[in-house]
């Protein structure tokens, strides 16, 4: 971080950004791969019910009234809220522990969910499993705090 | 018919593989009925979108905004 900062005479700012964080990406699947060797990753749990999700939806599968997904308006206008990163933030603080890991090894860093069984030992049934309830669990938190949060 | 919660898992599912054909149509039929679905995909793919600009211009725009950031 301390490079980005002293480097304001770079001309690809954020081509600079994507370089350092290229790297720290690799740095991070390093970390993970000798943590798990050490033992110090504990392993995925396998999924069973989980009840966040089964109350999103009512028994014939249907939403619940008060998790019907509403509209967030322009994608590029949302991304631009300092308002939606704070929840977003949140939102991902607050994703179980499993959730948190798969979600961003897969959308943070682009790996493959083959590349994500691979490291984390997991069938890929389980991993699609588990990045369905990340997205879902997500976008409820981000829709409860991010809208309360604009009327408020 | 599929309902919401499986349209879901389709929704989710087509940004790790592409679907079958047969996946494909069930899930553009749910949609062309469904306007809570329809926001539902459209907010995966915004996760995504979003996940993406994370690391690096989401760390850029706080250092320009002068916002300290000893979080990360």
């Amino acid at each position: 971080m301390a490079a980005i900062e002293k480097d304001a005479t770079f001309a690809g700012r954020s081509g600079y950004d994507t370089w350092v964080f290229g790297i720290l990406k690799y740095k991070i699947l390093d970390i993970m791969r000798y943590q798990k060797r050490q033992g110090h990753l504990q392993p995925l749990d396998e999924e069973g019910d989980d009840e966040v999700i089964d109350r999103q939806f009512r028994k014939n599968g249907r939403w619940e009234a008060h998790s019907r997904p509403a509209n967030w308006g322009d994608p590029d206008a949302v991304v631009e809220s300092q308002h939606f990163w704070r929840v977003f933030d949140a939102c991902m603080i607050a994703l179980p522990e499993n959730a948190a890991r798969v979600f961003s090894l897969r959308e943070l860093m682009g790996l493959s969910t083959e590349e994500i069984c691979r490291l984390l030992e997991i069938r890929e049934n389980n991993c699609w499993v588990i990045l369905h309830r990340a997205r879902l669990r997500l976008r409820q938190c981000i829709e409860k705090g991010w809208l309360e949060g604009e009327t408020s | 018919m599929m309902m919401c919660k499986e349209a879901t898992r389709l929704m989710s599912l087509k940004h790790e593989r592409e679907l079958t054909l047969q996946e494909r149509v069930s899930l553009r039929f749910h949609l062309s009925m469904c306007g809570a679905c329809r926001q539902c995909d459209r907010q995966f793919s915004l996760l995504g979108e979003a996940a993406r600009q994370y690391g690096p211009d989401h760390e850029a725009d706080q250092h320009e905004s002068g916002q300290e950031d000893d979080g990360r």
